[in-house]
């Protein structure tokens, strides 16, 4: 069989900062040569202290606004095609297999989660869903994240709260099913219930399409209910140190201090 | 329901007792365009609704001024307008003027203007006023909001596979549902609205 593949080369980004139209725009280098490389059906967890620059990898493989590319690249494989992410849009890189679960989702005035999710699917896909099974599948699926029915008629994310945002990003995860997922935080303010609903979600999500997982972390438990494969740390824009499961143990005693000296 | 569509236009209304008007006001189209609407409600229990929905794309100037003059008691009157900006140089202009007299008791005015920026260099004002003559009313209220579809909403639409103009037809689309929806459109007319909101959209670039 042959796997997909999604590589960060050398990969250089900085923020742009042109909050001030007629100012120069501001550019501060955030990551300074990353490497990695995942399968698809791998899990890499990433783990490292506030500010290292975890959600910038996520939203520059993901294409966000606001993050230039300085050097190094971004390669994805699927179904046998290689193609550089660096100058796809957004959707174009969404459409080529990429999923990311954001840190903190937006919200978005003026469409429903439903027609969001209908219409996401309908751009993913190619093809419109069966409209037969559609509302099934999106009800049944929202049931078993414990959401209630009434959020698919809500605006999308306009008034969730943390946890309902992390669940419906989940939702978007079952439905789209792509071929890398990048999950920044999903963790991070969860209670214990609702951490294991939305693990059970990532594991439902990834048996059944067979992505490759980067999930990005600050807390050890969540590598209790999805094993990773391989744990990065991450410390001042680049992987510091890369092992398997039993290094998220260590650092769990450890701590990154270490690493940020 | 009067309409004016797509056109400049200065209109006077004067309604007697128990007269009812609906107005829409629909400017979709691409000249710059200056609608002016007077209304004098004068018979006792006359109502007015006046529904505008206008997009103003790339230097194109849009100005709306809406005058009610509660004469009459018991008279009702609502106004909501909602426009949509898209491009450098698009402009609207929203003076909204309800002017409750002292024999006016027992008046139900709201007047109410939303504006929804799609880009930078987009400029929208809306200024409601409200002067009051008499306090023996049932309500009179305003409300002004100018909302950005941002960069990071775009990108979060985006980050789904849903490119661009798509995704800021949708917004717009369910932006002016509200509008669709409170004056009763029927399929043909929303339909229209829907064609050249998708038009103007399309046309960008
Ligand atoms: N848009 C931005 N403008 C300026 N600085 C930014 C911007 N986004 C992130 N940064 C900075 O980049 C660094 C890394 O941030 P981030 O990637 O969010 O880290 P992490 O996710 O590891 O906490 C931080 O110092 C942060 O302040
Ligand atoms: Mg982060």
């Amino acid at each position: 069989m042959k796997y997909d593949k999604l590589e960060v080369v050398d990969l250089c980004v900085c923020v742009v900062n042109n909050k001030h139209a007629n100012d120069q725009a501001q550019e501060k280098e955030i990551l300074k040569g990353v490497n990695l490389e995942i399968n698809s059906d791998e899990v890499h967890a990433i783990m490292g202290p506030n500010g290292s620059g975890k959600s910038t990898l996520a939203a520059s493989i993901a294409g966000a606004p606001g993050y230039k590319v300085t050097s190094g690249d971004i390669i994805l494989t699927v179904d046998g095609k290689t193609q550089s992410l660096v100058d796809l849009t957004a959707d174009e890189r969404a459409r080529a297999g990429i999923f990311l679960a954001q840190q903190s989702p937006t919200a978005v005035d003026g469409i429903t989660l439903s027609n969001f999710l209908r219409t996401a699917k309908t751009a993913i896909d190619g093809v419109a869903p069966n409209i037969r099974t559609w509302i099934k599948e999106l009800y049944d699926t929202m049931e078993l994240l414990k959401m209630d029915k009434s959020f698919a008629s809500r605006p999308l994310n306009v008034g969730f709260s943390g946890g309902e945002k992390k669940r419906a990003e989940i939702l978007q995860l079952e439905i789209l099913r792509p071929k890398f997922a990048i999950l920044d935080e999903t963790d991070s303010g969860l209670d214990v219930d609702a951490l294991k609903t939305v693990c059970d979600g990532i594991n439902r999500a990834k048996t059944d399409a067979k992505f490759g997982a980067l999930l990005i972390t600050h807390y050890t438990h969540i590598l209790d209910y999805i094993k990773p494969d391989f744990v990065h740390v991450f410390a001042n824009g680049e992987i510091v140190q890369s092992g398997d499961s039993t290094l998220a143990k260590k650092l769990e005693t450890s701590g990154y201090e270490q690493y940020t000296k | 329901m009067d309409k004016i569509l797509n056109q400049s236009a200065k209109k006077h209304y004067v309604l007697g007792e128990n007269q009812v008007l609906d107005l829409l006001v629909v400017q979709m189209h691409d000249a710059d365009c200056e609608v002016d609407i007077k209304v004098d409600l004068e018979g006792i229990g006359s109502n007015v609704n006046i529904f505008g929905i206008y997009f103003a794309s790339a230097g194109q100037i849009i100005q709306n001024r809406v005058v009610v003059n509660h004469i009459a008691p018991k008279c009702t009157s609502s106004i909501l307008y909602k426009g949509a900006l898209l491009g450098s140089g698009a402009k609207t202009s929203w003076d909204g003027f309800v002017n409750i007299g002292e024999n006016a008791v027992n008046t139900d005015t709201y007047e109410t203007n939303r504006n929804l920026l799609l880009s930078e260099g987009a400029s929208a004002v809306s200024v409601p006023n409200l002067e009051i003559l008499t306090g023996d009313i049932v309500r009179a209220g305003h409300a002004s909001a100018t909302g950005r579809f941002d960069d990071q909403q775009l990108f979060y639409l985006m980050s789904r596979g849903i490119d661009a103009k798509t995704a800021q037809k949708l917004i717009v689309r369910g932006f002016f549902e509200e509008i669709i929806q409170n004056a009763e459109l029927d399929d043909l007319e929303q339909t229209e609205i829907f064609k050249q909101l998708e038009r103007k959209i399309d046309e960008v670039r």
